[in-house]
């Protein structure tokens, strides 16, 4: 046999073994993802209550979605939960993150702390956050009125409710400080000494240093933080039902809604490809403003 | 090809945007927090079934001493299985497990095959499982669901059946709180409970407060003054003159709306009715009690009390709910309680007679096996035997009360007002009623926060549930 040949033994038993063990995965995305989005291409255009064969409407789903003031105003909740979920929990986790990363006594256990509340239950967490967030016997009010502050109503207020989730969506954050830390470890010590050197403070250290080199790794929580914020609504169903007078509707709460309590399948199809793009124009505006901020590698 | 960190990044947020597109067909993520039931996943003995709650031989003992009805609908000659689709709670499974093994015994060629889901859960995975055409034999239902199953011939009447079953005794059963199950003469669901919503007060706070209790001569005028003069306190040691506030729900009209004329929608549910005057004043009436008397729990209140009602926690004096509160009021010592009719008002008296059924699916391959089931189950002995608290077989009632605790006096007030004028008029069930509930009821709660007055809330109540009843058109 040439060694050639072998080569090309080899090469192909690789791709077999290439295919075979990332064959799970595909053949998952293929049924559960691929499927579904198909799907939900051919249903956006049909009416279908599950119990008679789909009917084919045409754009009327779409025509009814443009006029539809309940879709507008799960958009405008949506968008208003993901900037504040992002905002927040991006600034709160990589703050949290540079303090853990400190060579501190009892390192570990502030980390496992820390993460803890992500591996907490989702009915737990909204029970929690239900009584922290309560106006009258809530922790946060609690601690407002003890400086003479009157808290507001929170959840139970059309204004409020929406920052009371955000609040809650830093809760279980848990696997954004991992993603930090391990970004900030990877920082080249090399770098603080040269900036040392250079007479830099800490300050100067912080946002010449830490914040260049951790900006791929904000970007990628930014990006894929605004995504889940987005898609969420299991809490917020937990929590108010897209209450009070809807000011919590977003559009996932809105989607599952007319799916799988109202069996409207054809129009939460079309309300789905409206979250897609959603999803996809605030994804692309955000990796158009990264060329400004996000620094690869030492460029 | 390697790619750089840029590109990376770009196809993971590529992977992590796909879960959008796919949202409709993987949203399904029950709001499995508030399920009111537990799936059921203990383990029970098929040979003995029996728990601390339900003993074995109890079991045994009431089986063999209630008389089991006939029907001319034949057994099967040789073995079936049917599927049954509840939603119970784990200790209410063994009982029912209990009633399985003794109707075998009764029935040796029908094997039964039981499936349970939580409330919340339920008809999600019934209505996809009707899409599949795999549908159990026998399935739960609420009476809210019922009218769209039968618009879209999912279920077999059960007219026939009933007709070969001359023991059937159908007067045992409230005429007027079928509503729900019947369509164009035909019968599809068999209740499983059927109680009216009584006046429940709590006796130590109107002792407190030195007035005498409600009774049967109580109007609606006279449950609002005395709601305010019962409130009290405030914070955790606040006292709720009256509980629940209402709100755009499907029996709205029923409790608080038809004893004024008005109604929520009219009984075809084709027309929105809450801004003609009679019901207006209804709802602009409960808002001052809300907004200006505070005597009402707000939405604020509520939130921490959805699991701590405030009339169970002793924290209501008032308190408009369904006899089946009965069961847990009966079991706690908190506080003494009582109940009473609904008030008067200028109409007269009303109640919703509301209640859950059982139904056969029309796609069921042994339907005789599956009435003989419904039959038993939900006979005065299969009441009996299985000890609910609102027995839909009024000549249940008296039995079961006594076995659970309450008292006869109350027993005697339900089964009077199911008698003389509990019903199912007024109570939303036609396809679109969770379309029309959830559309109104932010509009009200808005209202509630004193956001919008009484008369815009109810105007654009009208304006956006008005297009969403051209869904109740049934063909």
């Amino acid at each position: 046999m040439t060694a050639v040949s072998a080569r090309g033994t080899l090469a192909r038993r690789e791709a077999r073994r290439f295919y075979l063990f990332t064959s799970p995965w595909t053949i998952g995305f293929v049924l559960f993802s691929v499927g579904p989005i198909l799907a939900a291409v051919v249903l956006s255009f049909m009416k279908w209550n599950l119990l008679q064969s789909p009917t084919w409407v045409g754009l009327a789903n779409y025509e009814r979605m443009v006029n539809d003031p309940e879709f507008w105003e799960s958009i405008g909740n949506t968008v208003e939960y993901g900037a504040g979920a992002v905002a927040l929990g991006v600034t709160f986790t990589f703050l949290l993150a540079l303090l853990l990363n400190q060579p501190l006594r009892f390192q570990g256990l502030f980390r496992t702390v820390m993460y803890l509340p992500s591996v907490v239950s989702g009915l737990a967490t909204a029970l929690l956050w239900l009584n922290i967030l309560h106006p009258d016997y809530g922790l946060i009010n609690k601690v407002l009125a003890s400086i003479g502050i009157q808290g507001p109503g929170w959840l139970a207020s059309q204004e409020w409710a929406i920052p009371g989730l955000v609040l809650m969506s830093v809760w279980g954050a848990g696997n954004t400080i991992v993603i930090y830390l391990a970004g900030l470890q990877g920082i080249p010590k090399t770098l603080y000494e040269a900036a040392e050197i250079d007479g830099a403070g800490w300050w100067r250290r912080f946002w010449s240093v830490t914040v260049p080199m951790m900006s791929p790794v904000i970007f990628f929580n930014v990006v894929t933080g605004f995504i889940a914020a987005l898609q969420s609504y299991v809490l917020i169903l937990v929590m108010t039902e897209g209450g009070p007078g809807n000011a919590t509707m977003v559009l996932g709460l809105y989607i599952y809604r007319h799916a799988f309590v109202y069996f409207d399948m054809g129009y939460a199809a079309t309300l789905s490809w409206a979250m897609f793009v959603l999803v996809i124009a605030v994804t692309a505006i955000q990796f158009s403003l990264a060329r400004r901020w996000v620094h690869y590698e030492f460029k | 090809m390697e790619m750089n960190r840029r590109q990376m990044l770009a196809l993971a947020v590529a992977a992590a945007a796909m879960p959008a597109l796919s949202a409709c067909g993987d949203s399904r993520q029950s709001k499995q927090a508030a399920a009111p039931v537990k799936s059921g996943a203990q383990v029970i003995d098929p040979n003995r079934p029996a728990s601390d709650d339900w003993p074995f031989e109890e079991a045994e003992q009431l089986n063999n001493s209630l008389t089991w009805p006939k029907t001319d609908v034949p057994d099967p000659a040789s073995k079936v299985v049917i599927t049954l689709a509840f939603t119970t709670d784990a200790v209410t499974e063994v009982r029912n497990a209990q009633f399985d093994f003794f109707f075998k015994k009764r029935h040796p060629n029908i094997e039964i095959k039981r499936e349970s889901a939580p409330f919340d859960q339920f008809l999600t995975k019934y209505m996809a499982q009707a899409a599949g055409g795999t549908l159990p034999d026998v399935l739960y239902n609420h009476y809210s669901w019922t009218q769209n199953l039968i618009a879209n011939k999912v279920l077999q009447p059960l007219d026939d059946y009933i007709a070969k079953t001359p023991e059937f005794d159908m007067n045992d059963i409230p005429q007027h709180g079928l509503g729900y199950f019947k369509r164009d003469g035909k019968l599809y669901g068999l209740p499983t409970d059927m109680a009216p919503k009584l006046l429940f007060y709590n006796k130590d706070l109107f002792d407190k407060a030195g007035l005498k209790y409600p009774d049967e001569s109580w109007t609606w005028d006279k449950l609002f003054e005395t709601a305010k003069k019962m409130t009290s306190g405030s914070g955790a040691e606040k006292i709720y003159g009256v509980s629940p506030m209402p709100k755009p729900a499907p029996d709205l009209s029923s409790v608080y709306l038809m004893p004024y004329g008005g109604r929520f929608l009219d009984a075809a549910e084709s027309k929105v009715m809450i801004t003609e005057p009679n019901a207006r004043d209804v709802m602009a009436r409960w808002l001052d009690l809300l907004l200006k008397d505070k005597a009402v729990p707000s939405l604020a209140e509520l939130q921490l009390l959805e699991k701590v009602d405030p009339f169970k926690s002793g924290h209501a004096a008032l308190f408009l709910n369904g006899a089946w509160v009965m069961l847990e009021l009966s079991k706690q010592k908190a506080f003494k309680w009582g109940a009473t009719q609904m008030p008067k008002g200028p109409q007269g008296r009303t109640t919703p007679a509301v209640g859950s059924a059982l139904v056969m699916s029309a796609s069921s391959q042994n339907k005789d096996a599956a009435f003989i089931y419904m039959h038993e189950y939900l006979s005065a002995s299969g009441y009996k035997f299985r000890r609910i608290a609102a027995p839909a077989r009024q000549s249940a009632w008296e039995d079961n009360a006594k076995a659970l605790g309450i008292p006869a006096e109350e027993a005697d007030l339900v089964k009077k007002i199911m008698a003389d004028y509990a019903s199912d008029d007024g109570v939303l069930r036609l396809p679109a009623n969770k379309k029309v509930v959830d559309t109104a009821v932010p509009i009200w709660e808005r209202a509630q926060l004193g956001k919008i007055g009484v008369d815009d809330a109810l105007k654009e109540m009208a304006g956006k549930v008005t297009p969403v009843l051209s869904e109740n058109k049934i063909a």
